[in-house]
């Protein structure tokens, strides 16, 4: 125990004869991490980002629907989904622990015309009282939101607005297909510029309220229910609890999906992020891994008389090993330290100065946005399990290499 | 005088490039218990070679070496590590001190292995640092240390373990003449009262004369072996 | 000449160091490199399926309103003569064809189910399906517009055809050989109706829920609209795409993919962004290690320095060869590491290809990092090392010839 006491302490002592060389490594190390924080917690806030766009702006955390090709082609045509029991489903999923609101929904595609222009839109419609609280992240860039009693209005969306130069006050007809088989057509009154922050989505969408969607398709359901939740953490479990509701409930049977399974553009975009994480954190890892291993090479090389020395006088290889693999284990567990520090500093000064203007996300409607830093304590600790194993590997193998000499080698070497 | 270590046709060849250099050939000696024996030859005569074979920090190539009743060849390397900690000191001629390690820590060094209690290891080398005349130098580096210091701690370290065998390679070869003639009476009053073997290589006459016996090496073999005047 | 050479075989004395110092450098920029390549060809992917999906390497407009609010409104933006452009378009040396393309809103109906369509219109030789087994080679002189599950593409002649979604096809609970009829929606409302006859019944992720295909003759008869709005055309490569641009007249309006393909640029955008961002780091992980080992070869070698100024060889002579010491060093670990990435790639393309899961498939991307993976990581690379050597070469100059004997 006092000798592995004293390896130990030989080891740190090592690491400080060449301040310099020991300093560097520890930078490089840190700059790595630094690097490797700021970009997750990049990507971490962007994700974020588009996950609650996605989720506040009319998707919700999860949906539910009489069956699963509901969403397949339920929001181009709605009419054979609808809900019988749409009230006493509301009412159980309203029970679930976790669930802050469920709001009925339709949508359904839908031609708009006015004097010169006709256009393929994505009509979506909500009760507006609810959908105001709800659908937090959906902003009215000019005119209004819709009246809840009012009927007769709609937002239209601000991609689709720019193109055709749309402004509230103008009124313009909806085509959709109607219960029955045939088409059916009102007018209605633009009062709003609608934002979702997905270009995609405002390209094309229309918004207005559920009973003038109702009016226009000829139903009085509903085909689908947004649930939205306290903690967006909670969604795979919630969804469980929905899927497996007792046979015989209102609940029971449902089709159930996620807003991660409903957007397929997130899933891609995440799929891409996480490959550019994994190969930038891989990258980091073994650079550090070199700069370890050279710096303890060296290292090892200018003591190979000392080392040679412990052997002569009984250390067994493997205790040296140790030895030299603390020393590796100092050198990652300093640089991992430094590195979150540095991270963490840097994280948090940007986001005191308010954050960092970048360009938007591809998909997303808005021309910049201000980013700040969230880097994740799981990542945090990722990293640096992976840091500390490859410390370890850094000093095994120059270790290795200097203790297949014989001692009487070692004890040659200038 | 009892055996201590027997070298039977021993022989050291080092592989270079494709072509075998002979460093030891026909080597046949005894060194009892107690010996005072100096290596002695030029440069290149394999005296450090021979030195390494005994101190079991190198092989043979042929033939064979006991001491102390062990054959080294018979051993593994942790078995060879043990026995050299409990069996022998080194003196080098470049010190070889732990550069990060005090006085006291370098010349405690190798009672750690033996995992001696606490309180015993101090004792130990606080007094072989006393016999050194190093006792006030305790806490210091070796780099705040003189050539002849530095080589009074490694003479106290070779010593701190009480070894049967005393290992010396050009001991006074990095120091100055009255410096390496104060380190030599020391070695050797040392080796008297502790009644240790002493085999110390060189190629200095005048380091030579403290032995008891000399061997003269030339080429690898031992061309003389005669007590020392 | 001299400087250089006393450089190089410094580094070449201290090998095991050299390598050393530059390990890290060398095995950074070999993952960048088959990063790079990776990103590289999956983006080229993306960009040339986006192009040959019915965005066209470049789209001509008799109006540049067209851009705007043209797919909406295509009646208000038709050419005088759209054969006559096209047939110039068709003598660039770079186009592979120029053609008409059209498109309107309609709800189909088949029996009592109903669905609303967005249909699009090209020459029936221009459009394409790819066969739902057995190795797919699409060609590149036309719209590659889905999968082909039941049925066939229209046919050239064949007039009245339509080419459906799978979605759609079950909405309206269609089949191949079904009639169905369309009602187009066109501007102010008015309807027109026909019964087309589906031919074909395609699958295309996001695409089979809303649209339809039929050849340009018979949606222009269809909607009445004798003159396109818009001509697509496709190139034979990307890099063709401005020098077609530049040949057309100033009366007409064009716009590349890259102004229309406005999700591809933004993504090609950001992982440009963190390629560089992945590169900084490596490079700064490199200047402090190479400015670390580059300090202690200066100080080893006090005396080299010293006895050379002594011999008369001027101040600045002694800081070009640390300098070019140091871009060497990165110039050996840039090479080899980009190599190495070469090599690496070779082998991954040998073997397939790496697998890539986009969240809703997976498919196999190769790796062909391209010229630009050289230049790119060598010369920072380069200039990085030389950089750190710059403090070093200052300290060895600092000193006089006798400070610098007398330091040794």
């Amino acid at each position: 125990m006092e000798h592995l006491r004293v390896i130990l302490s030989m080891a740190a002592r090592n690491l400080g004869r060449n301040r310099g060389r020991t300093l560097s490594t520890l930078i490089a190390i840190t700059v790595g991490l630094l690097g490797l924080t700021l970009l997750d917690g990049f990507i971490t806030y962007s994700m974020n980002g588009f996950r609650d766009a996605i989720i506040k702006s009319g998707t919700g955390h999860i949906q539910v629907a009489r069956s699963a090709s509901y969403f397949d082609a339920g929001d181009t045509n709605p009419i054979p989904f609808m809900l019988d029991n749409g009230k006493a489903i509301d009412a159980q999923l309203s029970s679930i622990p976790g669930v802050a609101d469920v709001m009925p929904t339709m949508a359904f595609s839908a031609v708009l015309s006015d004097a010169g222009t006709t256009g393929f839109v994505q009509v979506s419609a909500w009760p507006m009282a609810q959908a105001r609280a709800d659908l937090s992240l959906r902003t009215v860039l000019a005119g209004r939101e819709l009246a809840p009693q009012e009927s007769g209005e709609i937002l239209v969306g601000s991609g689709l607005a720019r193109k055709l130069k749309l402004a509230p006050g103008r009124t313009l007809s909806l085509f959709a297909l109607s219960k029955g088989g045939g088409v059916n057509t009102e007018s209605f009154t633009i009062v709003g510029i609608s934002s979702s922050g997905i270009a995609e989505v405002d390209d094309i969408s229309v918004t207005m309220s559920l009973s003038d969607a109702q009016s226009l398709v000829g139903v009085q359901t509903e085909p689908c229910l947004i649930v939205f939740l306290k903690d967006t953490g909670v969604t795979a479990a919630v969804a469980r609890q929905i899927a497996t509701a007792p046979k015989g409930s209102a609940a029971s049977g449902l089709a159930v999906r996620t807003w991660e399974q409903l957007s397929p553009s997130f899933q891609a975009a995440n799929s891409l992020y996480q490959l550019i994480l994994t190969v930038a954190r891989f990258i980091v890892l073994i650079v550090a891994l070199f700069s370890i291993s050279g710096t303890l090479s060296v290292s090892m090389i200018e003591r190979y008389r000392e080392i040679g020395t412990l052997r002569a006088f009984g250390t067994r290889k493997r205790q040296l090993l140790v030895m030299l693999l603390v020393e590796g284990l100092i050198l990652g567990v300093a640089g991992a330290t430094a590195g979150f520090l540095a991270g963490g500093g840097a994280s948090g000064l940007i986001d005191a100065l308010g954050g960092l203007p970048m360009p938007a996300e591809p998909g997303m409607s808005t021309a910049g946005i201000t980013v700040s830093f969230t880097p994740r304590l799981s990542s945090f600790l990722g990293n640096g399990i992976w840091l500390l194993a490859a410390s370890l590997v850094a000093a095994f193998f120059p270790g290795m290499l200097s203790l297949r000499r014989t001692a009487a080698e070692l004890l040659k070497s200038r | 005088m009892t055996e201590l270590i027997r070298i039977k046709d021993a022989e050291k060849y080092y592989q270079l490039e494709k072509t075998e250099m002979p460093a030891l050939t026909g080597i046949n000696l005894v060194i009892g218990s107690g010996e005072r024996v100096c290596l002695m030859g030029p440069s290149g005569s394999g005296k450090s070679t021979l030195l390494n074979v005994i101190g079991c920090v190198d092989t043979l190539s042929a033939g064979s070496i006991v001491i102390a009743g062990l054959d080294a060849a018979t051993l593994k390397d942790a078995q060879l590590s043990e026995f050299r900690n409990r069996t022998m000191g080194f003196v080098f001629q470049s010190f070889n001190l732990i550069s990060v390690l005090s006085v006291f820590e370098n010349v405690e060094y190798p009672l750690l292995l033996q995992r001696l209690p606490r309180h015993e290891r101090a004792a130990r080398v606080e007094e072989v640092l006393d016999r050194v005349g190093l006792k006030d130098f305790q806490r210091r580096g070796p780099e705040r240390l003189s050539g002849g210091q530095r080589q009074r701690v490694a003479i106290a370290r070779a010593l701190v373990t009480r070894p049967r065998l005393v290992i010396a390679d050009e001991p006074t070869a990095a120091l100055d003449h009255e410096t390496g003639r104060a380190i030599m009476e020391l070695m050797v009053e040392m080796n008297r009262s502790a009644g240790s073997t002493l085999i110390f290589a060189t190629h200095d006459p005048a380091v030579a004369r403290y032995a008891a016996r000399l061997v003269i090496m030339s080429d690898g073999r031992i061309v003389d072996d005669r007590e020392a005047a | 000449m001299t400087n250089v050479m006393i450089a190089w075989r410094s580094i070449l004395r201290h090998a095991r160091r050299t390598i050393v110092t530059v390990s890290a450098l060398f095995v950074g920029l070999a993952g960048m490199v088959v990063f790079q390549g990776f990103l590289g060809q999956m983006m080229q992917g993306f960009r040339d399926g986006t192009i040959l999906s019915g965005v066209g390497h470049l789209q001509v407009a008799a109006n540049p309103q067209y851009f705007v609010d043209g797919e909406f409104n295509p009646f208000a933006y038709g050419f005088k003569d759209s054969a006559a452009v096209a047939r110039t378009l068709g003598k660039q040396p770079g186009v592979t064809a120029a053609f008409p393309s059209t498109g309107f809103v309609a709800v189909a109906g088949l029996g009592d189910q109903s669905a609303t369509l967005l249909v699009k219109a090209y020459p029936a030789d221009r459009i394409y399906f790819a066969p739902s087994s057995g190795t797919i080679i699409p060609p590149s002189d036309r719209f590659n517009l889905g999968t082909l599950v039941d049925g066939s593409t229209v046919k050239p002649g064949e007039r009245d055809c339509l080419v459906i979604g799978e979605t759609a096809a079950r909405i309206l609970g269609a089949k191949v050989g079904n009639v169905v009829t369309l009602m187009g929606i066109l501007p102010g409302g008015n309807l027109q109706g026909r019964d087309f006859t589906i031919s074909g019944i395609f699958s295309s992720p996001g695409r089979d829920k809303s649209f339809a295909y039929t050849d340009y003759a018979t949606a222009s008869d269809f909607i009445g609209m004798k003159e396109p709005p818009v001509l697509m055309v496709i190139a034979r490569e990307v890099r063709a795409v401005p020098a077609i641009a530049a040949s057309l007249p100033r009366s007409i309006s064009f716009r590349t993919w890259k102004d229309l393909a406005t999700l591809y640029v933004q993504v090609s955008t950001i992982l440009g962004s963190f390629l560089t961002v992945i590169r900084a780091i490596i490079l700064l992980v490199t200047l402090f290690i190479l400015g670390n080992s580059m300090n202690r070869t200066v100080l080893e070698r006090m005396r080299e320095w010293g006895t050379l100024r002594t011999l008369g060889t001027k101040k600045q002579n002694i800081l070009l060869v640390i300098l070019w010491e140091g871009c060497l060093q990165g110039l050996l670990g840039a090479a080899a590491g980009i190599s190495l990435g070469f090599g690496v790639s070779a082998i991954i393309d040998a073997a397939g290809g790496l697998a890539y899961h986009n969240g809703a498939q997976t498919y196999a991307v190769m790796v062909r990092p391209g010229l630009d993976s050289v230049w790119l990581n060598l010369v920072p690379a380069v200039l990085t090392a030389g950089l750190a050597a710059v403090l070093p070469g200052l300290r060895a100059v600092r000193l006089t010839p006798s400070q610098c004997l007398r330091e040794a």
